[in-house]
C-alpha cells in the first residue's frame, strides 16, 4: 500500500512505506515516539493544508485513525 | 500514596485461589455478557475482601462514570458539550485530588462516610466493614484515571456509548484494581466483547508471568526490603552504607512494583486478555526520555495521551509547557506534596534538556558500546537522586541529600 | 532482556499445546508433594502463657493458632474431660506479669470438680485473650468434634453482642477456614473467610511447607534488617493512643473517630495505670452500643451456635462473666450490659437441646465476692466465683446423665 498519507509517515518516521500500514500505531512502531509526533503533526497539516485541532490530534492514535480524521475534514486520500 | 504493602499479595493470593473457580465458569459460560458479568461479580466480591466499604463505592462510582459516559458522548458535539464534559472531569477528579491534598483526614471522613452508607444498606456487611483493618481508599487513584482516560476517550470521540455493564466490567476488572495497570478500555474490549479466547499459549505465559512476579515480588523485592532503612537512618551511617542503601531500594521499589504489575499482567492473559506492558527495563534506558517510556508506562501513556497532546505538546511553540505538565501529572498522582513537586520539575527538566538535545541532534557521547553504556549509567544515576523525593517529605529529602556527600553523616 | 522474552526462552519455542499446560501443573503438583516430603512440620509451640499442671492441656499455639495435633481425649468411666472456652475473663489478666500467685478460672474450678467427682478432670483450654464471638464459636466447632464429657463457655459480655469489632484476630478462622465451612450458616462462612485462606488451610494441611500468607506476612515484619539498620518506626498519626488501642485497631478507629463518647470515663480520676483507664474508656463504650437485635452478627452466631450444640449432643455450659456492680456509674453502659443479660436470658429460653445451659446471671452475694480491676470487666481476685461454678456446672452434668 502506498499512498499519500503513508507517504508522510514514512517520510518523517524514517520507515520504510512497505511496513506502515492503517494498523500501525506507536506501541508498534519504533521511530513514533513523541518527538516523531510533533514532526508528524506539521508535516500533516502541511501537505494536506489543513489545521488539526487538539481533539483530532487526540484521535490520531495510529495510521487508520489519523486517515479516517483527515478524510473528516474532506481530504481525499 | 499507593500502597505498596502486603494487602497487595493478600490481594493477589485471594485472585489466585478465586481463579481455580472463577477459570472453568468463564470458560463454559456462553454469553459474552455473562462473562462480563462473573468477571465484575468476582471484581466486587475481591473488594469486599478488603473491605465492604470499598466494594460499595467502587460499584457506586463505575455507576456513575458508566451514567457520566452517556451524558459526555451525547453531549460532546452540543452546546455546553465542552462545559459538561469539564464539570464531569471535576467531579471524577475530586475524591481522588481531596486525598492527595488532605491526606489522613479525608481517610477518615472517606472511611467513616462509606461506612455509614453500608449501615443503610445491611447490618451484617456493616458490622464486617468494622472489622476490617484498611482505612485507606486503596486503588481509588487508579480507579480514578482509568475513569478519566474512558471519559476523554468518549469525548474527542474514540469511543462509542458503552453499555453499563461493560463500564463496570473495565471498572471492577480484578486483576488491576489493587497496583494497576492504569488499562485502557481497549485493552480488555475485544475480549470482553467475543468468546472466551482461552489458549494453552496464553495459560502458560500467564502462569509463568504470575510466577515470575511472585518471585520478584516474595523473593527478590523481600530481600532488599530492608534497604528502606537508609531514608531514616542515614544520618548515622556511613556514607557507602547511603549510596548503597539509595541503590538498592531503587532495585526494591522496582522489583516490588514490576512484581505486581507482572502478577497483573499474567492473571489476565489466563483469562486470555492482553494487557499493555507497564515496564520495560527502565533501569537500562540510555536517556531519560527512554526512561519514562519504560517506567509505570500505563501510567505515562496515560499522561501522554491526555496531557501531553491537549498541552500542545505536538507543536513546538508550546512543547516545553507540555511536558513539564506530563511530569507533574505523573508525580502529583503520587501525592500532592512539595517533594512531588519537586520530583516532578526534576524530571521535567532531564526531559526537556534531552529534547532540546535531540531536537538539535546534539550528541554529546559519540556512538558505541561503551558511550552507551555510560549513558545508561547517567541516566539510571539521575533517576536514582530523585528516589528520595519520591519517599520522603521535602525537608527530610533536603536533609538526606547532604548525606550523599557526606555532610551530616557519622564518619 | 524483557520479561516477555524471557518467559518465552523458558517456555521455548514449540507450540504450546493443552498437554503442555497439563505437564507442567502435574510437574508444579509433584514438586510442592515432593517439598512436602522432605521438610519438617514446624514443630509446634504451645502457648504458656498460662498456669498449668498435669492434666492441662493448653490448645493454642504461641502463633495464636489451634493446635493440629493435640493429644487425643482420654476416655473411661474414671475421667471426665472438660474442654474450656474463654478469654481473658477467667485469669487475672491486669497484674498477670507481675505476681506469683498467677490465677487461671478453669484449672480453679476443675480442682473443685475432682473433689466432687471422684474423677480425674482433664481440662483442655481454649484461651485467648480478646476472644470475640466469632473465634469463640470457630473454636467450639472444634471443641465439639473431640467430643469432650463438657464444654465450659465463658461469654465476655463486652464482646457478645458489639457490632464493631466482631472479630479481631482472623488467624483461627483463617487457619481453621475448614470448620467454618461446615458452618450453619453462610453469612458467617461468606462474611468472614477468604479464598486465599481455604485454598492454604487446605493445601498447608497436606503440604507442609505451604506457609499460609498471614505467617509468611509476620515472617516479613520480623525480618532482621541488620546491613542498614532496623527502620525507624513512624510515629504514630494519632495522639494519645495507647498500646491497648493499638491492638485493637480498627474498633479504636471506630470508637474514637466514628462516634461521639457518650460518657467520659477519663473523668473519674482515678489512680489507675493509663492502659487500665484506656481498656475502661473501650470496655464501657462497647458495652453502651451492646446491639441485640436479630439481624446482627452476633444473633446469627448464637444461633448457628445453639444449633451446632443441639445437634451434636455434647454437653455445653455457656455463662457470661461477672461485671463489677461499679458498672452503674456509667449508666449507658449499664443499659448495654442489661440488654446483653435480657438477650442471653432469651438464648436459654429458647433454646434447641436440654444439653446446654446459658447462665446470664450469677448472684449478686458471688460477684460482691470477686475484687474487679479498674476496667469493670476483668478480674483480680476471683472470690468464690469457681465454687459457684463447679456447683453449677455439677448441676448440669447431673441433668445430663
Amino acid at each position: 500500500m502506498s499512498d499519500r498519507l503513508i507517504n508522510v509517515f514514512s517520510t518523517v518516521l524514517g520507515v520504510d512505506s512497505a511496513d506502515l500500514s492503517d494498523e500501525t500505531s506507536p506501541e508498534n512502531c519504533d521511530g513514533w515516539d513523541s518527538l516523531a509526533a510533533m514532526n508528524l503533526v506539521a508535516a500533516l497539516e502541511e501537505s494536506f493544508g489543513v489545521h488539526l485541532t487538539t481533539r483530532e490530534i487526540m484521535k490520531m492514535a495510529s495510521i487508520g485513525l489519523a486517515r479516517a480524521t483527515l478524510q473528516s475534514k474532506g481530504v481525499d486520500i | 500514596m499507593i500502597n505498596y504493602n502486603f494487602d497487595s499479595t493478600t490481594f493477589f493470593f485471594n485472585l489466585f485461589a478465586l481463579s481455580i473457580l472463577l477459570l472453568p465458569l468463564y470458560a463454559l459460560l456462553r454469553p459474552a455478557w455473562a462473562r462480563r458479568a462473573l468477571f465484575s461479580l468476582a471484581g466486587a466480591y475481591l473488594l469486599f475482601l478488603i473491605a465492604p466499604r470499598l466494594m460499595v463505592f467502587y460499584v457506586a462510582m463505575w455507576v456513575v462514570v458508566a451514567g457520566m459516559q452517556r451524558i459526555i458522548f451525547f453531549t460532546a458535539e452540543r452546546r455546553f458539550g465542552l462545559q459538561f464534559f469539564w464539570a464531569i472531569l471535576l467531579c471524577v477528579l475530586t475524591p481522588m485530588v481531596s486525598w492527595k491534598i488532605f491526606g489522613q483526614p479525608f481517610e477518615i471522613q472517606f472511611t467513616i462516610l462509606t461506612n455509614r452508607v453500608i449501615e443503610l444498606i445491611s447490618l451484617p456487611l456493616w458490622e464486617i466493614d468494622m472489622a476490617r483493618e484498611v482505612v485507606i481508599p486503596i486503588g481509588l487513584s487508579f480507579a480514578t484515571f482509568r475513569a478519566l482516560d474512558l471519559l476523554i476517550k468518549t469525548f474527542i470521540g474514540r469511543l462509542g456509548l458503552l453499555s453499563f455493564d461493560r463500564v463496570l466490567f473495565y471498572g471492577l476488572f480484578p486483576p488491576v484494581l489493587m497496583v494497576g495497570p492504569i488499562i485502557e478500555y481497549e485493552e480488555v474490549q475485544k475480549q470482553s466483547d467475543s468468546k472466551a479466547n482461552l489458549s494453552a499459549e496464553g495459560m502458560l505465559y500467564g502462569l509463568f508471568r504470575v510466577a515470575f512476579g511472585l518471585i520478584k515480588v516474595l523473593v527478590l523485592a523481600f530481600a532488599l526490603a530492608g534497604s528502606a532503612a537508609v531514608f531514616s537512618n542515614y544520618g548515622e551511617s556511613e556514607l557507602y552504607t547511603v549510596w548503597l542503601g539509595l541503590f538498592v531500594y531503587t532495585w526494591f521499589f522496582y522489583l516490588n512494583f514490576s512484581g505486581y504489575s507482572d502478577i497483573a499482567i499474567g492473571f489476565s492473559r489466563i483469562f486470555g486478555f492482553q494487557l499493555k506492558e507497564n515496564f520495560n527495563n527502565p533501569y537500562f534506558s540510555k536517556n531519560i526520555a527512554e526512561f519514562w517510556n519504560s517506567w509505570h508506562m500505563s501510567l505515562s501513556r496515560f499522561a501522554q495521551r491526555n496531557v501531553f497532546v491537549p498541552m500542545g505538546g505536538f507543536r513546538s511553540k508550546t512543547q516545553f509547557l507540555a511536558i513539564y505538565l506530563t511530569m507533574m501529572t505523573i508525580a502529583l498522582w503520587h501525592d500532592i506534596t512539595l517533594a512531588m513537586f519537586a520530583f516532578g520539575t526534576y524530571h521535567a527538566f532531564g526531559l526537556i534538556v534531552h529534547r532540546t538535545l535531540s531536537e538539535r541532534k546534539i550528541n554529546i557521547l559519540p556512538q558505541g558500546t561503551a558511550a552507551n553504556a555510560l549513558r545508561v549509567l547517567v541516566t539510571y544515576l539521575f533517576v536514582t537522586l530523585s528516589f528520595p523525593l519520591l519517599v520522603m517529605p521535602l525537608d527530610r529529602a533536603l536533609e538526606f541529600y547532604p548525606s550523599l556527600v557526606g555532610i551530616g553523616s557519622a564518619w | 532482556m524483557r520479561v516477555e522474552d524471557i518467559v518465552r526462552w523458558i517456555l521455548g519455542t514449540p507450540r504450546q499445546s493443552w498437554g503442555s499446560v497439563f505437564r507442567v501443573l502435574t510437574w508444579t503438583v509433584l514438586f510442592v508433594i515432593l517439598a512436602g516430603q522432605f521438610t519438617p512440620k514446624r514443630a509446634p509451640q504451645a502457648d504458656d502463657f498460662l498456669p498449668t499442671r498435669p492434666g492441662v492441656f493448653e490448645m493454642f499455639l504461641k502463633n495464636g493458632q489451634l493446635r493440629e495435633e493435640p493429644p487425643e481425649f482420654e476416655g473411661g468411666e474414671q475421667v471426665l474431660n472438660m474442654a474450656w472456652i474463654a478469654g481473658s475473663t477467667t485469669f487475672n489478666l491486669l497484674a498477670f506479669y507481675d505476681r506469683d500467685d498467677k490465677y487461671f478460672l478453669p484449672i480453679r474450678t476443675a480442682d473443685l470438680l475432682m473433689e466432687n467427682h471422684d474423677r480425674k478432670v482433664n481440662l483442655y483450654s481454649y484461651n485467648q485473650t480478646s476472644q470475640r464471638l466469632l473465634d469463640t464459636y470457630t473454636v467450639l466447632l472444634e471443641a465439639v468434634s473431640r467430643n469432650p464429657d463438657i464444654i465450659v463457655v465463658t461469654l465476655n459480655p463486652a464482646w457478645l453482642y458489639n457490632s464493631h469489632s466482631i472479630f479481631s484476630r482472623q488467624n483461627v478462622f483463617n487457619a481453621r477456614s475448614d470448620l467454618l465451612f461446615t458452618s450453619a450458616s453462610w453469612l458467617l462462612w461468606i462474611g468472614v473467610t477468604t479464598p486465599s485462606s481455604h485454598f492454604f488451610t487446605h493445601l498447608g494441611k497436606h503440604v507442609p511447607v505451604v506457609i499460609p500468607p498471614k505467617d509468611y506476612q509476620k515472617a516479613i515484619s520480623r525480618r532482621p534488617q541488620q546491613f542498614f539498620g532496623s527502620a525507624k518506626q513512624p510515629t504514630k498519626a494519632h495522639s494519645g493512643e495507647s498500646t491497648v488501642c493499638s491492638l485493637e485497631t480498627p474498633l479504636c478507629f471506630w470508637l474514637n473517630q466514628a462516634a461521639s463518647h457518650k460518657s467520659q470515663p477519663e473523668s473519674h480520676g482515678e489512680t489507675e495505670a493509663g492502659s487500665t483507664l484506656e481498656e475502661l474508656r473501650i470496655l464501657v463504650n462497647v458495652l453502651e452500643r451492646a446491639n441485640t437485635v436479630p439481624e446482627s452478627f452476633a444473633a446469627t452466631t448464637l444461633q448457628a451456635i445453639d444449633k451446632l450444640v443441639a445437634e451434636s449432643g455434647v454437653p455445653v455450659f455457656f455463662y457470661l462473666a461477672p461485671v463489677s456492680p461499679r458498672i452503674t456509674e456509667f449508666p449507658a453502659a449499664a443499659d448495654g450490659l442489661e440488654r446483653v443479660a435480657i438477650a442471653v436470658d432469651n438464648l436459654e429460653q429458647n433454646k434447641s437441646g436440654s444439653n446446654m445451659v446459658f447462665l446470664a446471671r450469677i448472684p449478686q452475694a458471688r460477684v460482691d465476692s470477686i475484687a474487679f480491676g479498674g476496667d469493670l470487666i476483668h478480674v483480680e481476685e476471683f472470690g468464690d466465683l469457681d465454687r459457684y461454678l463447679a456447683e453449677e456446672i455439677n448441676k448440669f452434668l447431673r441433668t445430663q446423665q
